[in-house]
């Protein structure tokens, strides 16, 4: 026997009532009421706490039950069974097992399963997308940052005859034309797009020393063009983006941003280490030696350096000190090891 | 002659929205449900977003009886992926081309109002109170009005209009939400909501100036802190981070403050303002939201929820529901019982009519 109210779903008066179970049956009684239900005939809301549950039936009347401890008596010795998900709501080792799981789910959602994810798609994307997308970010570049290369038609014919030499045979991800452009602003630097065109800069072609190390940097591009990390880089950022909002969104779309851009970093530091490799690879198989490429990051960190003022707070001297460069110009001298004896 | 009757007083009491709910209760049913909607990839976010709404629900009492939630897990699924799919055109579509842009915003324009009118459809149909649903009636033309021409006319206007279509779009909502055969009505004046717009722009003035004098010291001291701009390797990480210390203090020192100083104020002010004037047939509501409560929940639920990375959100989304649903009273006009026995006669019919007339819950 359990307290109950019971509401017959025509009207909204409350009934005082009564209910039991046995044989299978449920039993309705008091003010008034008088009901007999096959159990099997009632839905029973599954448990949330302490929060009352409903009995329905099938003509739209219910019970609203907030003694638990009856209820669960009565509904145990009528052989009715909690669902599974039911019981793990209430159950604090199931809880600090799920606080457990979704920590480690998120943890490997990053490091795994979105890099994972987002390569299998750009792999697949139609290159139609990425021409539109290159085509639109060039020209809005091209409106703010970018300005027309002052460089010579014939320069230009070399570089892009040298540009052609690393391609490498039989690769059809790779066919990328190259676009010279000038920016004061961004400075020595060249950059991929996802549709595989490479942006050489005025700047970049000033500081070489010599026509390799600009192979260097072409070969480094070329490295996130073959492992479309263009595409990748803008679906990843999506994914955390998405996934951040969905989490603390609803505290703060500012909060959700903040640790993106920092989640983001860990990404963009993997593909460099990856182009560089790439790069590695390719001024190898030509006999230039890779540390071409280290000697113009080399230069690019000093020019970067030089610039900097005194004042420079702890946060920005520590990761001007500790930047990732360092270890990719390591990398890249040790590379020369392997370039065949002359 | 009259005669006088004791059990059936004139003027009944007041009834006083109650919730039941707790923090810890909640946190073991939404842990596993987020588990289980991680490991499904997002699928059984569905299922948990029901559970969610059945327990704030029947953790809502009001005289003696709680309420209840219908949606069917299914359905707000597919809602998700259409939700999903106009989120994606929206946000890649300019990325694309213009043209793409173009037209999926035209897309959006055209089908969110009703989208919103089904999901309020949506809503009210699947909640109930003593075995008695509530009912959105309101017309897509209507929809129309309020939601497009309600942020057209507002952005026209330089957004000195909003209170007026603030005022119209609730009017378009509390007007069209019946509670079985009773039919809820919204009488605010134009005038209420200048009133509170006003009020909450000047603060926001006087706020935003303080806050950008301390702001504007604040970038004095960090001046010499940020590097030129540099001729990095690639783009500018460093000097990005360079810069972080300064963009925090000026997001916890004017866009929180503010953020959460308009939460509050316009949340209170116009919530009980909109209540309060709201009826549901001859029944009154009254509806006290004090803004400094509010404040005070919400930035400590902030902290509460960053400090945790997100695991204190049960108990934050417990204490929000439980102050917003206890500022409400019922104040009926006659007896509740009599509300009651008014009601019961031609409700059954309009239940079953309105079963097939939701669509889709668009809400995240």
């Amino acid at each position: 026997m359990a307290a109950a109210a019971y509401y017959d779903g025509q009207t909204a008066r409350r009934y005082e009532v009564e209910i039991s179970i046995e044989g299978g049956l449920l039993t309705v009684q008091g003010s008034g009421v008088q009901r007999c239900e096959p159990l099997s005939a009632v839905s029973i809301s599954e448990r949330l706490g302490q929060a009352p549950r409903r009995l329905q039936f099938d003509d739209g009347a219910h019970c609203e039950v907030r003694d638990h401890a009856a209820l669960e008596a009565m509904l145990a010795q009528a052989g009715h069974r909690q669902g599974l998900v039911e019981r793990l709501q209430h159950s604090w080792r199931a809880a600090a097992l799920s606080l457990l799981l979704c920590v480690l789910a998120a943890w490997a959602a990053y490091y795994w399963g979105i890099p994972l994810g987002a390569q299998l798609i750009a792999a697949r994307m139609p290159p139609a997308v990425s021409r539109q997308i290159s085509d639109s970010t060039l020209q809005a570049l091209d409106q703010v940052l970018l300005e027309p290369s002052k460089l010579d038609a014939a320069r230009r014919e070399w570089l892009t005859r040298g540009f052609a030499r690393l391609h490498p045979a039989g690769d059809t991800a790779v066919s990328a034309n190259l676009e010279f452009r000038s920016s004061p602003k961004i400075g020595p630097n060249a950059f991929a797009l996802p549709d595989g065109s490479v942006v050489l800069l005025d700047q970049l072609v000033a500081l070489a020393q010599n026509d390799d190390e600009i192979y260097g940097v072409l070969a480094h591009e070329l490295g996130h063009v073959h492992y479309h990390h263009g595409m990748r880089l803008l679906l990843q950022g999506s994914a955390v983006a998405l996934l951040m909002t969905a989490w603390v969104g609803d505290v703060s779309t500012l909060l959700a941003t903040l640790p993106t851009g920092l989640l983001q970093a860990r990404y963009s530091r993997d593909f460099e280490a990856q182009a560089d490799a790439y790069a590695a690879d390719t001024l190898l198989a030509l006999g230039i030696p890779p540390s071409r490429l280290a000697d113009l990051l080399q230069r690019m960190v000093e020019q970067r350096d030089h610039h900097k003022d005194r004042t420079e707070n702890a946060i920005s001297g520590y990761l001007s000190s500790h930047p990732p460069t360092h270890e990719r110009i390591l990398r890249l001298r040790q590379a020369d090891a392997r370039l065949p004896p002359q | 002659m009259v005669e006088f009757d004791q059990t059936q007083p004139l003027r009944p009491e007041p009834e006083v929205v109650r919730f039941h709910g707790s923090g810890s209760e909640y946190f073991q049913i939404w842990i596993v449900n987020l588990l289980l909607s991680i490991l499904t990839l997002g699928i059984y976010s569905a299922w948990a977003k029901v559970r969610r709404l059945q327990y704030f629900y029947r953790c809502t009492e009001l005289a003696g009886a709680s309420f209840e939630y219908h949606g069917k897990p299914l359905t707000i699924l597919k809602g998700r992926i259409v939700g999903l799919l106009l989120l994606l055109l929206y946000r890649f579509g300019f990325k694309i081309s213009t043209a793409v842009g173009v037209l999926s915003l035209l897309l959006l324009a055209a089908l969110l109002p009703i989208l919103l009118r089904n999901s309020l459809r949506f809503r009210l149909y699947n909640s109930s109170y003593r075995g008695l649903r509530f009912r959105f009636t309101g017309s897509a033309a209507g929809a129309y009005g309020v939601f497009l021409g309600g942020a057209v006319g507002s952005v026209l206007s330089l957004y000195l209009l909003l209170p007026l279509f603030h005022k119209l779009l609730k009017e378009y909502q509390h007007d069209n939400s019946w509670y079985g055969r009773t039919r809820f009505n919204f009488n605010a004046s134009v005038g209420q909501f200048y009133s509170i717009y006003g009020r909450g722009v000047l603060m926001f003035l006087g706020l935003l100036v303080l806050l950008l004098l301390l702001a504007g010291g604040a970038a004095f001291m960090f001046h010499g802190l940020m590097p030129p701009r540099v001729a990095g390797a690639k783009p500018d990480l460093h000097a990005m981070l360079a810069m972080l210390p300064f963009l925090m203090f000026l997001t916890f020192v004017v866009y929180l403050p503010v953020v959460f100083f308009l939460a509050a104020y316009f949340g209170a002010r116009l919530q009980s303002l909109i209540w309060t004037h709201t009826r549901l047939g001859e029944h009154r509501f009254e509806y006290c939201l004090s803004a400094r409560r509010l404040l005070w929940i919400y930035v400590s639920n902030f902290v509460g929820v960053v400090l945790s990375l997100g695991f204190y959100s049960p108990w934050a989304m417990v204490r929000l529901a439980r102050y917003r649903a206890e500022s409400m009273t019922l104040i009926p006009a006659t007896p509740l019982a009599g509300i009651v026995a008014d009601e019961q006669e031609q409700v059954g019919a309009i239940g079953e009519e309105t079963a097939s007339v939701f669509d889709i819950d668009i809400s995240f």
